[in-house]
């Protein structure tokens, strides 16, 4: 491991010791923990203490390469759901000690589960999902450690990624504070796949029943990835979705009652697919991944047009 | 009494790093008052990852003649970095100071002086002494690989030529060390379930604890049960941050706690407390009893202020479960002593009184102070 | 290449990824803003952008001054090394399995993560034909703010004492208000001054603390001239001019003279004939430097004996007019009288006189001399001629020829120094030339590039001056700004490690969306011991963030259960309220019982005090507790009275019914063999309606298994056979002591 530093741009590298190829890193609420997961069919668990950083657990069990892992927030206790190639997705705790376990098999699905995905936490422990058989589940958790699986028809051919929108109510300035948190709260995801589609998911509280809300249109090939950005309370909800026809699209809705607008990331074509987008913790700067091997970050400026801010390039 | 009537607003020496946050100001107390001008003391931060630091300071009085405020001089005579928040502190004889972490451990470093000259009087803003670790033992954990915070620890009395330690933390033990012989540690396992935040050892058979759940606990240091649990009805389940002595009589004790009150108990006499103000609104952090005026209980707190408790005409209103208001201390004068608008919490203060000299750090990385 | 030493043998070499910032950077647009999208903002922001268009004294739009801004200190490339490279001719990354992905940091809002990631699995891909990269990478784009950590705390409580000035008695007149605000501004360049000390200071300085210290003297000159432009300004007795020339020397000082021009005093034979000396005398002159510039003149009188020598008379005649020219300086009026203008009008018509009066035949001197003289006289061509920038004209200008002005007159002196001078596009030159026009949000606008903490800080006090009244009773957008500002600033302080405490305490001073702003940030303050966590739950309790407080109370009970520290974790949770959690672990310690029989959880009970408001679970358990201790201690009676309230609160799960009632049993027998009564007949009648609601068919199963697992242990511990999955041991012994109670009755 060797770590660069400088003045203005500071990165350091972590060898995570994967056996085979890496799939997804990701940090846990507080960017404490780090999770990886890989080909290797095995996924590690990092601790991370300022500069120092420990291997603190290898999970195996997956019979196939591991895609995705997510951190619950940690009023749930420290766990991790992970989904694989195999077509199942389990959910890992610590119960201290550092000894990891399974807690909860899924296997509903039929194909490679491409992506998981916990809900905002005042929706109490929630996971989204998404397979290569075309369809999207949602588990819910309940105080009894029993649980709830719906599977949803989502994406023909196969659903790629899930990403939930924040719990606020977009246009409620004033987060839900106090109270029965389930009043007010948007309860709501995006999923995206290999129709070329993005579809919006909404829980109805008086039907009790997932619905989907909306298709957006946009792309010309395999939705890669979506990422809802956070919205601070403001009515605005932005989503990212960036695609195998080399393009990144953002779509706004300006208030809860108005439509999805598409907007081009940019005007070009990318050089390659873009396999990610990530938003910044305010929502305000978007980070694009393309096959390229190049990472771009993006903000919208005063005439909501998007720029680059900086790149990551040769 | 009458010199409290006047306010005490405290000086701050923003302009001097104090090597972060402050959780613990601590003067050293062991040396004879008369035997030089130099006033030590030491201060340990927290919340710094991986920088906590350890500063040794010196401060000095020149006085301009009666009536006139002496002017201070403050100076850091030596720094070490800390591993894990300062969580408690103390000088020992023989130039030592001991010092917990939120890491679990107890810590005693030697305070060598490095300056060679002889002359030590005139250079003592430049002598450098080191603050060299000579001991370094985890002590508190809740598993193998997760620590606890070492809380607060207490030494037994007349014990100080070979000190016995006692050391709680938030694992609920008791932990009981001799500084030079790590063999015969003395493990009390279960002396509370919930987290313990303070430690006094008034006499020898008697170590007193205050937990997270708002509980004082009685221990005779050679039992693994306490012989006394009880708690403040009124301020039910409110943890209790800190705990004092009364600095004569030894079944006085004073308590702060996590809603800004103050308490006093006595220790014959545990069904209920004996004397309560509220000198703050929100966490108190450390308490003292002036060492002169008995009377008189200081306090620092989270909402960025010290207070004074003027207890001496405290007369006990009735008390009763039903009654929240009881034993509120509108009969008791509460001062407030705060530094310019500073909110940010402070946690901890100390007070030397030969110097008349009160010291106290927090949140805003400054040393406050002031002379009462 | 360092970073993979084992890869060297392969075919495809390491080619660096640059991460270079475009070159027009952030000053384009908002910036890296961490501000939320609104259109509000925008809005404002877009009014902002309109009104520097207009900006007649710059005569070309705000882009063109970005472009010309070549002094961005942070162009630097830096290298990130991902693996392998990416060549544009060839089709490697879009052929190979791989492909880079990117995470923002969930906690920080510049930070994110890259690393190399495949596209498909192994199973897929027939060729493994990659280099594989398993590093994860870690990229932050935010300047290390630890290093002003001491200048914020400073900085921070003069922001409080601002923030409180308001409430002050002395705010509500005007003269006592104004004194409040120069004294805070004080205390902020005071703060800002010890700061480049204590930087000063540090003996080895590399270019960041270099850059470090330009910036605050930029944030020093900025300051201290919206000082003197904007917050003195009654009983100001015409200062402002000397303030100015303060102000310029202070900020801007004169040079010393370089090594150079040293040497070419030293070694001219002749002062008098020396350009060098001349052009700094007249600096000196122009920037008010009396007793340098006399001490300077002094050093050119010859001495010389009276003679009828021509030459010498010469030198007479010039060492006179150097006496009457230092006699004149000496006699400039000091602008800090009242009544200056007549004794200015003399002094004024003396200069002149004495102007007129030098006649030399050295030309080059006369010249010199005449030029002192103007320059003193407030000759604008003179003093514009011999400043160097636009800034030492400006102010010599104000000094000599408009020593009496007040800030509003500075404008119409600008006129002629900007013909002569262009300003240098840095955002320092530009705001401080806007502070000069009074058109104090442009200048807040060039602010942004210099630093979010002068930004925010000046618009904060700003905000407090009647300055709309002061420049033409114009609304002004700090206003709408300030709390922008503020959050921008404060936001990088939320997340760090030491300072967020600070942070938040600045969004305490964001009426609109500070409160959103905390939200989102303080459940993400990690902490791993108690006080920390107190303290992150003074923050909510301060702001009314109550659905926080409970999620982090809830973190904290959950840390605890995780390590089975029970007691603290239902101190938390009854502390979050969280009832179900509760009734879990109930559930957990009487599963602990059914399993054993043994009271397991008395310790962690001892701990936890309970009053009738307690949570209903840990009542029930506390009761409970106290009913096996009172067995112990054999109080029969009490125990029976626990008992029936165990039971009568209907608490505990409908199966755990049962181990109450099997309880009864042996009470039952022993009132009816001692003759003591434990139960009224109303309770037996109750134990008969409880057996009834055990034995229903929804919980039969569960029930089952219970009385499996306590027959285990059940006579080894109790010594009582009776238990059975139908109760009716229970049902028998109920109607035995009906009887006997029916029966003592009747006798």
């Amino acid at each position: 491991m060797s770590v660069e530093k400088s003045k203005n741009f500071v990165h350091q590298g972590l060898e995570t010791h994967h056996e085979d190829m890496v799939h997804d890193a990701q940090l846990d609420y507080y960017g404490l923990k780090l999770a990886t997961c890989s080909s290797d069919r095995t996924i590690k668990i990092f601790d991370l203490d300022g500069e120092e950083r420990r291997e603190v657990e290898t999970l195996k069990g997956h019979e196939g390469p591991v895609w995705r892992v997510d951190w619950a927030h940690p009023k749930f206790g420290v766990i991790l759901a992970s989904c694989s190639y195999d077509g199942k997705v389990f959910i890992w705790k610590d119960h201290g000690a550092g000894s990891w376990k399974k807690i909860k098999e899924h296997t509903l699905h039929t194909a490679s589960v491409n992506s998981v995905a916990w809900g905002p936490h005042e929706l109490g422990p929630i996971l989204a999902c998404a397979s290569s058989d075309g369809k999207v589940s949602v588990l819910t958790f309940k105080d009894d450690g029993s649980w709830d699986a719906v599977v949803l028809e989502a994406h023909s051919i196969g659903a790629n990624s899930v990403s939930w929108a924040p719990a606020t109510i977009p246009g409620a300035l004033v987060q839900v504070t106090g109270g029965a948190p389930n009043v007010n709260v948007s309860k709501r995801f995006a999923s995206c796949g290999c129709d070329n589609l993005v579809k919006i998911w909404a829980y109805s509280e008086d039907t009790k029943e997932w619905k989907e809300e909306g298709t957006l249109e946009g792309h010309t090939d395999w939705v890669r990835d979506v990422a809802w950005a956070p919205n601070f309370g403001l009515p605005q909800n932005y989503l990212a979705s960036c695609s195998q026809d080399k393009t990144v699209i953002i779509w706004k809705k300006n208030n809860p009652n108005s439509p999805w607008v598409k907007k081009f990331l940019k005007p070009e074509k990318f050089l390659d697919v873009v396999w990610s987008v990530s938003w910044s913790l305010s929502g305000t700067i978007l980070a694009v991944a393309s096959g390229d091997n190049k990472v771009t970050l993006w903000q919208e400026n005063l005439k909501s047009e998007w720029e680059k801010v900086q790149e990551l390039d040769d | 009494m009458d010199n409290l009537s006047s306010t005490y607003d405290l000086l701050g020496l923003s302009t001097k790093s104090t090597g972060g946050k402050i959780s613990k100001v601590r003067f050293d107390n062991t040396k004879q008052e008369f035997e030089s001008n130099e006033v030590l003391f030491a201060t340990g931060s927290w919340d710094t990852p991986k920088e906590n630091t350890l500063l040794l300071w010196n401060v000095e009085q020149v006085s301009f003649g009666l009536g006139e405020q002496p002017s201070l001089t403050f100076s850091v005579l030596g720094k070490t970095t800390h591993e894990g928040d300062v969580t408690d502190m103390r000088f020992i004889g023989d130039n030592i100071l001991l010092t917990s972490s939120s890491n679990g451990s107890l810590n005693a470093f030697q305070i060598i002086n490095t300056n060679t000259s002889d002359f030590m009087d005139q250079s003592v803003g430049t002598s450098n002494y080191q603050l060299q670790m000579i001991m370094n033992r985890r002590l508190h954990s809740f598993t193998d690989t997760k620590n606890a915070s070492l809380n607060s620890f207490a030494i037994k009395p007349h014990s100080i030529n070979d000190p016995l330690v006692a050391t709680v933390g938030e694992d609920g033990r008791i932990v009981i060390v001799r500084i030079e012989d790590s063999v015969k540690d003395h493990v009390i396992e279960d002396a509370d379930a919930s987290s313990i935040k303070a430690i006094l050892w008034p006499r020898s058979n008697e170590i007193i604890l205050a937990n997270g759940c708002g509980q004082l606990r009685i221990f005779d240091p050679r039992e693994n049960k306490p012989t006394t649990i009880c708690h403040d009805p009124i301020n039910i389940r409110v943890p209790i941050n800190c705990l004092a002595f009364h600095p004569s009589k030894v079944h006085k004790v004073a308590s702060g706690n996590n809603k800004g009150g103050v308490t006093i108990w006595d220790t014959r006499k545990l069904t209920e407390p004996e004397k309560h103000a509220q000198p703050h609104n929100s966490r108190v952090w450390e308490v003292f009893y002036h060492p002169y005026y008995q009377e008189l209980l200081f306090s620092c707190s989270e909402d960025g202020t010290i207070g004074a408790v003027n207890f001496a005409d405290f007369t006990p209103t009735f008390s009763s479960q039903d009654s929240m208001n009881a034993v509120k201390g509108q009969n008791v004068t509460i001062r407030k002593i705060g530094f310019k608008s500073n909110e940010l919490p402070i946690n901890s203060i100390d007070y030397h009184p030969h110097s008349k000299l009160l010291i106290s750090g927090g949140d805003n990385e400054n040393l406050l102070y002031t002379l009462i | 290449m360092s970073l993979f030493p084992e890869h060297n043998s392969n075919i495809l070499q390491f080619t660096p990824f640059t991460f270079e910032p475009p070159p027009v950077d952030y000053s384009q647009f908002e910036g890296i803003s961490s501000f939320p999208s609104s259109t509000q903002f925008y809005e404002a922001s877009v009014i902002t952008e309109a009104f520097l268009k207009e900006d007649a004294y710059l005569g070309k739009g705000k882009g063109k001054q970005v472009e010309e801004n070549d002094l961005k200190p942070e162009t630097r490339k830096q290298t990130i090394f991902l693996n392998p490279l990416f060549k544009y001719d060839s089709n490697f990354w879009s052929t190979s399995n791989q492909s880079t992905g990117v995470k923002f940091h969930p906690t920080r809002s510049k930070d994110f993560a890259c690393y190399v990631f495949g596209k498909e699995p192994k199973e897929k891909v027939k060729k493994e034909s990659f280099t594989l990269d398993t590093q994860i990478y870690n990229c932050s784009l935010v300047h290390d703010i630890d290093s002003r950590r001491v200048f914020y705390n400073e900085a921070f409580s003069i922001f409080r004492e601002a923030a409180r000035a308001p409430f002050s008695k002395e705010w509500r007149e005007k003269s006592m208000r104004e004194k409040l605000l120069c004294d805070i501004s004080w205390n902020y360049v005071n703060a800002i001054v010890n700061h480049i000390k204590s930087l000063q200071e540090i003996p080895i300085k590399d270019k960041q603390i270099q850059n470090e210290i330009s910036t605050f003297r930029d944030m020093m000159a900025i300051w201290e001239l919206c000082r003197i432009m904007y917050f003195i300004k009654s009983e100001r007795y015409q200062r402002l001019s000397t303030d100015l020339l303060t102000w310029l020397n202070e900020c801007y000082p004169l040079g010393a003279l370089t090594e150079e021009e040293l040497n070419e005093l030293r070694d001219s034979p002749n002062l008098r004939n020396t350009v060098t000396f001349w052009s700094r005398l007249y600096k000196l002159i122009l920037r008010g430097l009396f007793p340098q510039a006399i001490n300077f003149l002094r050093s050119i009188i010859m001495a010389v004996e009276i003679t009828s020598d021509q030459i010498i008379n010469r030198e007479i005649i010039i060492n006179d007019i150097i006496q009457s020219v230092i006699k004149c300086i000496k006699s400039r009026p000091k602008m800090s009288s009242y009544d200056t203008g007549l004794a200015w009008r003399n002094w004024l018509s003396q200069c002149s006189q004495l102007q007129k009066s030098i006649i030399l035949e050295n030309k080059f001197l006369e010249e010199n001399f005449i030029m002192i003289l103007k320059i003193l006289s407030g000759d604008p061509d003179a003093i514009l001629a011999k400043s160097s920038s636009w800034l030492e004209g400006l102010v010599a200008l104000v000094y000599h020829k408009y020593p009496k002005c007040e800030t509003s007159d500075v404008r119409s002196t600008l006129g002629p120094v900007f013909i002569r001078f262009s300003v240098h596009p840095d955002p320092t030159s530009q705001a401080l030339k806007r502070i000069f026009y009074q058109r104090i949000d442009d200048a807040l606008s060039y602010c942004k590039h210099i630093d979010p903490w002068l930004l925010s800080h000046l618009t904060d006090l700003l905000c407090k001056t009647d300055l709309d009244e002061t420049i033409g009773g114009k609304s002004l957008l700090l206003h709408q700004h300030r709390e922008g500002y503020l959050i921008k600033f404060a936001e990088p302080l939320l997340t760090h490690s030491t300072l967020w405490q600070v942070g938040f305490k600045y969004l305490e001073h964001c009426e609109k969306f500070g409160k959103v702003f905390m939200e989102e940030f303080v459940g993400k303050i990690p902490f791993d011991n108690e006080r920390k966590f107190e303290k992150i739950l003074k923050i909510c309790e301060d702001n009314g963030l109550k659905f926080d407080e409970k999620c982090i109370i809830t973190t904290m009970g959950t840390k605890y259960m995780q390590i089975k520290r029970y007691a603290s974790t239902i101190i938390y949770y009854m502390r979050a309220g969280k009832d179900e959690s509760l009734k879990a672990i109930c559930n957990i310690f009487l599963t602990q019982y059914v399993e054993s029989g043994k009271i397991m959880f008395s310790e962690v009970l001892d701990s936890i005090p309970v009053d009738k408001n307690s949570n209903e679970s840990v009542n029930f358990l506390s009761r409970y507790r106290l009913y096996h201790s009172l067995i112990q201690d054999e109080f029969y009676v009490q125990a029976a009275q626990v008992l029936v309230e165990c039971l009568r609160s209907e608490i505990s799960p409908k199966e755990f019914w049962g181990v109450l009632l099997f309880h009864t049993v042996p009470l039952m027998k022993l009132g009816r063999r001692k003759g003591i009564k434990l139960f009224e007949k109303i309770h037996i009648d109750e134990f008969i309606y409880y057996c009834s609601q055990v034995l229903d068919k929804r919980i039969e199963d569960s029930w089952l298994k219970l009385v499996q697992r306590m027959k285990r242990w059940h006579y080894k511990e109790t010594g009582y056979f009776d238990i059975s999955e139908d109760l009716n041991p229970v049902k028998i012994e109920c109607e035995r002591y009906k009887k006997n109670l029916e029966k003592n009755h009747s006798v």
